[in-house]
C-alpha cells in the first residue's frame, strides 16, 4: 500500500484490535473444540445405546423354590409376568398355586374330574388340552389375574406393608401398588365341554392358538391322528364368537410295527402334524386340506442306532421342530421349500439348526413366549439357554442336586426360568437381546420358512410369535446402491457443468448461472422426494425407452452441433463467439425432442416393441441391451482410431470444417456398425445384461432416486468445483494459451489437474450428502430391503429405515438398539468417506503448490 | 403425460380421499346415546398412534372442541407402534392403536405402571386390497394374497407375480404385478401380515409407503399396482376387490353388512389405548373425550370418515369398562 500522506503510526496494537483479536480466537477455540465435542458424543451416544446388544447373557444358579409330597411331581409349570405366583399342575391330577417368593402352597384346585391320559399346554397363553381315556378331550384355560383394592378395604395390619411390598393374603399373593391400593394376584383355572374326538383313549394331543382360532392334533391309541380346527369369528352386531369345529383324520401306517408314536405336534397355522417317534422317526402330515390330510414326508432326525430322542417341542411359532437326543444333542428342523424334493407339499424338513452337544441327555425342553430362545434341561442337572436361530447358547448353569430335569418352564419375558428336578428350581435369567450378535447382523442366518440361510431385514410384526430379521446387510446394500447411482447421475453433471462454466462460459453469464444452480441446493429435500415419488416416477415409467435413447441422441446432436458451428463463416462465428451456450442449449432439446421421436422406434427395433416386458426377461433378444453398453465403448474406439487417421486436409477453414463433419458422421455409423456386432457377439455367447444390473422395472426405483438425488448432490458438487477451477492462477491459462494451446487443452490439462484437490472434495463432499439423504430415498425408492443392482429396482437405505422405524420401536428393544446400531454404521461410513477425502485432499494441494 | 396433468391428478386424489368414499347407507346405532357436554372442561390433550386412525382422531378432536373451544387437542400418527412409547413416557394420554398392544408392549407398559393399559374399542375398519381403477380383476382369495404379497407362503400357494396369472388376460397378462404396503410401523401392516398372508414374510419388493393415503396413490399412479390399506383411504382411482377366505368360496365385498356378519375377512376393531389405573376414575377431559367417541355423534365422524361406527351393545361394553354412565 502507498501513501503520499505520512503519519505517525502507534507502535502498539490498540485495545480494542486485541480484544477482538483475543474474542475471536477464544471464539473459533470454542466452537472448534465443541464441534468435535458435539460429533464425539453423538458417537458415544450411538455406541452407549447400542453396546447392550452385545452384552453377555447370565443365566443364575437354581434356587429350590418348593417341594412337593414324595410321590407326587410337576408336570406343567409357569410364572405370572410380576413373578409373584406360580401355577404348577402335578401328576396327582391337581393344579396348585404356589407363592413365587416362598414356595408355599396358596391354592389348590382340581379342575378334571378323570384323570388325563394325555395333555398339552399352549406356547403364552393359559389354554391347555387334556385327552381322556374314554376319548374325549377337554379345553382348559389356566390364567393368572390381579384384583386391585382399595387400602381402606384391607385389613389394618396389611396396611402396614410399603409400596412394593409382597405378602401372602387371603390365598393371593397381595403388593402394594400405590398410596391407597393394593393388587392381589392370584390365578383361576376354567374348563370347558368335553369334546370326542374317538372312543378309545387319547394317547397325546397338541394345542395351537391359530390365528382362526383353536386347533388340537390329537393321537388316539389306536393309531388314528385327527387335526380338530375351531373357527372363530366375531359378529358384531351380537358381539359374540361363532364357533365352529371341523376335522380331518388319517391313520399312520408305521404304528403296526413301530407302536404309537411319543410325541404329536401341530404347526402355529394349523396346517401340519408331526408324530415323532423314539427312535428318530417323523411323519410330517399336510393339513393344508383339513377334510383330507396326506402324509407328506417321513424322515429320520437320527441316524445313530444307539441314540433315541429324549424330548421333543416346537419353538415360539410352531414352525420349527427341536429335537433332543439321549446323546445331549439338540437340533432345529425347520420345514423348508424344497422344489427338487418330491414331498407331497413341496416342503421337507431339513436340519436348519444344530446347537450342539452336551454331555448328558436332553431331558426336558420349554420355548421362550417371545422370542426364539430356547431352555434345556438335562440328566446331569445341567440346564442352558439358547437363542435358536442365531445357534448362540446363552448362558447355562447346573443345579446342585445334579438330579435329571423332568419339566422345564421360560418365563414371561425371559426374565427366568422354573426347572423341576423332584423339587421346583427357579433360575433368573437376564439375556435382554438374545437375537443380536455380530454374526446375525453379518452374516446370512437361515430363518423359518426358507431354503437357505439368507441377509434379510424385516424387523417387526403385530403378533409376538414373528421371528424379527435384523441382517443389516440389505440396508448398508441399500445405501451403497443409492450412493452408486445418484453419483453416476450426478458427478458427472455437475463436473462437466462446472469446467463448462468456469473456462468457456463469458463471465456474466456465468455470474448468472451459478447462483441459480446454487438456488437448487435451497429446494428442500421432502420437496424433491414428493415430486420425485408422485411426479417423475410415474413419468419415468412411461418413458424408460426415449430416456435410454436420449443418453445417445443428446450428445450426437451437440457434437453434430458444434461441428455446424464450425462450418459457419469466420465473421459470423467471431461476432457470436460469447452465444455459443444458446446454440448448445438448443442441440440439448433437439436431443430430447429426437430421443422421443426416436424412443418408440428403439423399443421397436431393440426391445421387442415392449421394454418392461423386455426387461422382465420374457422377450426379445439381449443384443438390444448391450447395445447401450457397446455404443459408448465403440464410440471411443472409433474417436481414437479416426483422430489418428492422417491425410490431406484443404486449407481453407471453411471446408476443413466441413471435412471434419463429413468425418463425424462417418465415425458415428461406424461406432453403431461395431457397437451392434459387438452387442450381437456377446448375445451370441450368452452375455446378457438382465437378471443383473438391468431386470424387472418397478415404478419406484434406483434411476428414479438417482435422477432427483442428483439434483440435491448437483449444486453442491458444482459449487464446490466451479470455485476450485476459477481459483487456478490466471497466468497458467494465459501462458497455456499464448504458447499456442486450444482453450479445451488449456481446459483439460492445464486448468483441471491442477485444480483436481478441489474437484476431488467436491465429489467427496456430493458422496457424503448422497450416503446419508433420508427423504429422497425414504419417499421415492420404495423401501424394499433387496439386495440387487438392478437400476430399475428399489433399495432401502439405513437413514431412511431409521426413520421409518424408530418411531414404532420400543424403547430398548433389541429392534430400538439395532437401528441406534444401524445409525452408527451410517456414521462410520460417512466418518470414512470424509477422512479418506480429506486425506487424498491434502496430498493433492500439496502437489498444487509446487506449481 | 404431462406434469400439468400429474398435478393435477395428485391435487384431484387429495380432494377426493376425504369426500368420496362409503358414503353407502351406514347409520350409527340408535341405542347409542346423544352427547351432552359438561361444565368446567378445559386444557390439553395429546394422541399418538396409529396412522390409519389419524383422520378420524382428528375428526374426533374436531366434533369435540364445537362442545369446549377451551380445549386443545394434538393428534400424531405415525403408526400403532407408537402408542405404546408414547403411553409409557407420559407424553400422551391418548394411544389409538389399529392392532391390538402385543404381549411385549403390555409388559413394558406393566413394568413401567403396574397395571395393563386400557383398550377402548373405537370404531370398525376393514383392510382392502386396492387396485388400479382399470384392473379388470373380480375376486381374490386369501390364498392369493399370500401368493402375491408373501415370500414364505405358508399357505401353500404358487409364487403369483403377473396379473395373467391370476387368470387376466390381454395387455395384463404378462405385466408383473407391482405392490404396495405399508411401513412396519403400522397395524395395517401386521395385520395384513397375520391374516392376509398367514403369518408369513412380505415380499422384499413390497414397496413400503409411509401412510394409507400414498398406499392408495400409489396404486393409483401405477396400472399394475396392487396395495392394501383401510377403507378409509379410498379413492375414485382406485378399487377395493372382493376377497373370499378360501380359493372356491364366496367372493365377498367390503360392504357394512359384510363387516357387521363377519364374513368380509380382514375386518378388525379400532382401539384406543388409554392409561387408566384400575379402580379409579378417568380424569374428567379424557373421560368425556371418550365419552363423545362412545355417543352418536362421535360415532356419526367413524362414519364420516369411512369407518363402520360400533353396535349399541359394543358401546355400552365399553362404557361400562370406562365407568361412564
Amino acid at each position: 500500500m502507498t501513501s503520499t500522506r505520512r503519519h505517525r503510526r502507534s507502535r502498539s496494537t490498540r485495545s480494542s484490535v486485541r480484544l477482538a483479536d483475543a474474542v475471536a480466537a477464544a471464539l473459533i477455540r470454542v466452537g472448534g473444540i465443541g464441534t468435535i465435542v458435539a460429533v464425539s458424543t453423538v458417537c458415544f451416544f450411538l455406541i452407549w445405546v447400542a453396546a447392550p446388544l452385545f452384552g453377555s447373557e447370565e443365566l443364575g444358579t437354581p434356587a429350590v423354590l418348593a417341594s412337593l409330597q414324595p410321590q407326587e411331581s410337576v408336570v406343567a409349570m409357569s410364572i405370572d409376568d410380576t413373578g409373584s405366583t406360580v401355577l404348577a399342575y402335578t401328576s396327582a391330577n391337581r393344579f396348585l398355586l404356589l407363592d413365587g417368593a416362598s414356595g408355599s402352597v396358596l391354592e389348590e384346585m382340581r379342575p378334571l374330574d378323570q384323570v388325563p391320559t394325555a395333555h398339552s399346554f399352549a406356547i403364552g397363553s393359559g389354554d391347555a388340552i387334556f385327552g381322556f381315556a374314554d376319548g374325549s378331550t377337554r379345553l382348559l384355560q389356566a390364567e393368572f389375574f390381579t384384583e386391585y383394592r382399595d387400602a381402606a378395604a384391607m385389613p389394618q395390619d396389611a396396611r402396614r406393608h410399603t409400596t412394593g411390598d409382597r405378602f401372602v393374603f387371603e390365598n393371593r399373593v397381595a403388593e402394594r401398588v400405590g398410596i391407597d391400593q393394593f393388587a392381589l394376584r392370584g390365578a383361576r383355572v376354567t374348563v370347558e365341554d368335553p369334546i370326542a374326538v374317538s372312543r378309545i383313549p387319547i394317547h397325546a394331543v397338541d394345542l395351537t392358538a391359530a390365528p382362526s382360532g383353536p386347533a388340537f392334533a390329537s393321537l388316539d391309541s389306536g393309531g388314528v391322528l385327527r387335526v380338530t380346527q375351531v373357527s372363530r369369528s366375531r359378529n358384531f352386531l351380537t358381539g359374540k364368537d361363532k364357533l365352529t369345529a371341523e376335522s380331518g383324520e388319517l391313520a399312520l401306517a408305521p404304528v403296526a410295527e413301530r407302536g404309537l408314536p411319543r410325541w404329536v405336534s401341530l404347526s402355529g397355522l394349523a396346517n401340519q402334524a408331526i408324530a415323532v417317534w423314539k427312535d428318530g422317526l417323523a411323519v410330517r402330515v399336510d393339513v393344508r386340506d383339513l377334510a383330507e390330510p396326506r402324509i407328506a414326508e417321513e424322515i429320520d432326525l437320527v441316524a445313530e442306532e444307539d441314540v433315541t430322542l429324549t424330548a421333543v417341542t416346537l419353538l415360539n411359532g410352531k414352525n420349527t421342530l427341536m429335537a433332543g437326543d439321549s446323546s445331549g444333542r439338540l437340533r432345529a428342523w425347520m420345514r423348508s421349500p424344497a422344489p427338487a424334493m418330491s414331498t407331497g407339499d413341496g416342503l421337507h424338513l431339513m436340519l436348519a439348526h444344530d446347537l450342539g452337544r452336551a454331555g448328558a441327555a436332553v431331558t426336558a425342553l420349554a420355548t421362550s413366549t417371545r422370542t426364539r430362545s430356547l431352555a434345556a434341561g438335562y440328566a446331569d442337572g445341567g440346564l442352558r439357554v439358547f437363542h435358536v436361530t442365531t445357534e448362540r447358547e446363552l448362558a447355562s448353569a447346573r443345579s446342585a442336586a445334579g438330579k435329571p430335569i423332568t419339566a422345564l418352564a421360560v418365563a414371561p419375558a425371559d426374565r427366568g426360568v422354573l426347572a423341576w428336578d423332584g423339587q421346583m428350581m427357579s433360575a433368573l435369567l437376564d439375556a435382554p437381546h438374545p437375537e443380536a450378535s455380530l454374526r446375525a447382523y453379518l452374516r446370512p442366518v437361515w430363518y423359518e420358512g426358507y431354503a437357505a440361510p439368507e441377509h434379510m431385514w424385516q424387523s417387526s410384526s403385530a403378533s409376538d410369535d414373528a421371528e424379527p430379521k435384523l441382517g443389516l446387510w440389505p440396508l448398508i446394500f441399500g445405501t451403497l446402491k443409492a450412493t452408486v447411482y445418484s453419483m453416476l447421475f450426478g458427478v458427472p453433471l455437475a463436473l462437466l457443468a462446472s469446467i463448462y462454466t468456469s473456462e468457456f462460459l463469458r463471465p456474466e453469464v456465468r455470474a448468472r448461472i451459478k447462483p441459480t444452480i446454487e438456488l437448487m441446493a435451497s429446494l428442500p429435500s421432502v420437496v424433491l422426494g414428493f415430486l420425485a415419488a408422485l411426479v417423475f416416477a410415474p413419468a419415468i415409467e412411461e418413458s424408460v425407452a426415449q430416456i435410454a435413447t436420449a443418453f445417445f441422441t443428446v450428445p450426437f446432436t451437440i457434437l453434430t452441433a458444434a461441428h455446424a458451428w464450425q462450418m459457419l463463416p469466420n465473421r459470423v462465428r467471431s461476432r457470436w463467439q460469447g452465444y455459443r451456450y444458446v446454440l448448445a442449449a438448443g442441440a440439448l432439446l433437439a436431443g430430447a425432442l429426437a430421443a422421443f421421436g426416436l424412443g418408440p422406434v428403439v423399443e421397436r427395433t431393440l426391445f421387442d416393441g415392449d421394454m418392461r416386458q423386455w426387461l422382465e426377461g420374457s422377450s426379445g433378444n439381449a443384443a438390444g441391451g448391450l447395445l447401450m453398453l457397446t455404443l459408448p465403448v465403440s464410440a471411443l474406439l472409433v474417436a481414437a482410431a479416426a483422430s489418428r487417421i492422417a491425410g490431406s486436409f484443404p486449407a481453407d477453414a471453411g471446408s476443413l470444417a466441413a471435412v471434419a463433419m463429413l468425418r463425424f458422421l462417418l465415425a458415428t455409423i461406424a461406432a453403431l456398425v461395431l457397437a451392434w456386432l459387438a452387442a450381437s457377439g456377446l448375445a451370441w455367447l450368452g452375455l446378457d445384461l438382465r437378471g443383473g444390473i438391468v431386470s424387472t422395472y418397478v415404478q419406484r426405483n434406483a434411476m428414479v432416486v438417482g435422477f432427483v438425488m442428483g439434483f440435491a448432490i448437483v449444486p453442491i458438487i458444482y459449487t464446490i468445483a466451479d470455485d476450485a477451477l476459477t481459483s487456478v492462477p490466471e497466468n497458467l491459462r494465459a501462458g497455456s494459451l499464448a504458447l499456442g494451446a486450444t482453450p479445451w487443452q488449456t481446459a483439460v490439462r492445464i486448468v483441471v489437474p491442477t485444480a483436481a484437490s478441489g474437484l476431488f472434495s467436491a465429489v467427496m463432499v456430493g458422496l457424503g450428502r448422497a450416503v446419508g439423504e433420508t427423504m429422497i430415498v425414504l419417499m421415492a425408492a420404495g423401501n424394499t430391503p433387496v439386495m440387487q443392482w438392478n437400476v430399475f429396482n428399489g433399495f432401502r437405505t439405513l437413514s431412511a429405515n431409521i426413520a421409518v422405524e424408530l418411531p414404532e420401536a420400543v424403547r430398548n428393544s433389541t429392534h430400538y438398539r439395532t437401528l441406534f446400531l444401524a445409525a452408527l454404521a451410517l456414521f462410520a461410513m460417512t466418518f470414512v468417506l470424509n477422512t479418506v477425502a480429506e486425506v487424498v485432499r491434502q496430498r493433492f494441494r500439496k502437489r498444487a503448490y509446487q506449481l | 403425460m404431462t406434469l400439468k396433468k400429474y398435478l393435477a391428478l395428485t391435487a384431484g386424489a387429495y380432494l377426493l380421499m376425504v369426500s368420496t368414499v362409503l358414503a353407502q347407507q351406514v347409520t350409527v346405532d340408535a341405542g347409542i346415546p346423544e352427547y351432552t357436554p359438561v361444565q368446567g372442561i378445559s386444557g390439553t390433550l395429546k394422541s399418538v398412534g396409529s396412522d390409519t386412525m389419524n383422520n378420524e382422531m382428528t375428526l374426533w378432536a374436531e366434533g369435540f372442541r364445537k362442545f369446549y373451544p377451551n380445549v386443545r387437542i394434538e393428534v400424531e400418527g405415525k403408526g400403532s407402534s407408537t402408542a405404546p412409547p408414547a403411553l409409557i413416557a407420559g407424553t400422551a394420554q391418548f394411544g389409538p392403536m389399529s392392532r391390538e398392544m402385543k404381549d411385549a408392549e403390555i409388559a413394558d407398559f406393566k413394568n413401567a405402571f403396574g397395571y395393563p393399559p386400557t383398550p377402548v374399542a373405537t370404531s370398525i375398519d376393514m383392510l382392502a386390497v386396492y387396485v388400479h381403477k382399470d384392473n379388470p380383476i373380480q375376486k381374490l382369495s386369501l390364498k392369493d394374497t399370500d401368493g402375491i404379497f408373501s415370500k414364505t407362503r405358508s399357505t401353500g400357494a404358487d409364487n403369483i407375480t403377473t396379473w395373467g396369472q391370476l387368470g387376466l388376460s390381454g395387455e395384463w397378462s404378462g405385466k408383473t404385478i407391482s405392490l404396495y404396503g405399508r411401513n412396519s410401523a403400522s397395524g395395517t401392516y401386521g395385520f395384513f401380515k397375520e391374516h392376509a398372508i398367514a403369518k408369513g414374510d412380505f415380499k422384499d419388493s413390497v414397496k413400503e409407503q409411509p401412510g394409507s393415503s400414498a398406499v392408495v396413490q400409489a396404486v393409483a399412479s401405477d396400472k399394475f399396482g396392487i396395495g392394501y390399506s383401510g377403507i378409509g383411504y379410498k379413492t375414485a382411482d382406485v378399487r377395493a376387490v372382493p376377497l373370499s377366505k378360501t380359493p372356491p368360496g364366496k367372493a365377498i365385498e367390503p360392504t357394512p353388512e359384510n363387516v357387521y356378519s363377519g364374513d368380509y375377512p380382514l375386518s378388525r376393531i379400532l382401539y384406543l389405548y388409554i392409561n387408566m389405573r384400575p379402580g379409579t376414575e378417568l380424569d374428567p377431559l379424557p373421560r368425556e373425550f371418550l365419552r363423545f367417541i362412545l355417543s352418536r355423534q362421535g360415532q356419526q365422524v367413524a362414519v364420516q370418515d369411512g369407518y363402520f361406527p360400533l353396535t349399541a351393545a359394543l358401546v355400552a361394553e365399553q362404557r361400562k369398562t370406562l365407568g361412564l354412565q
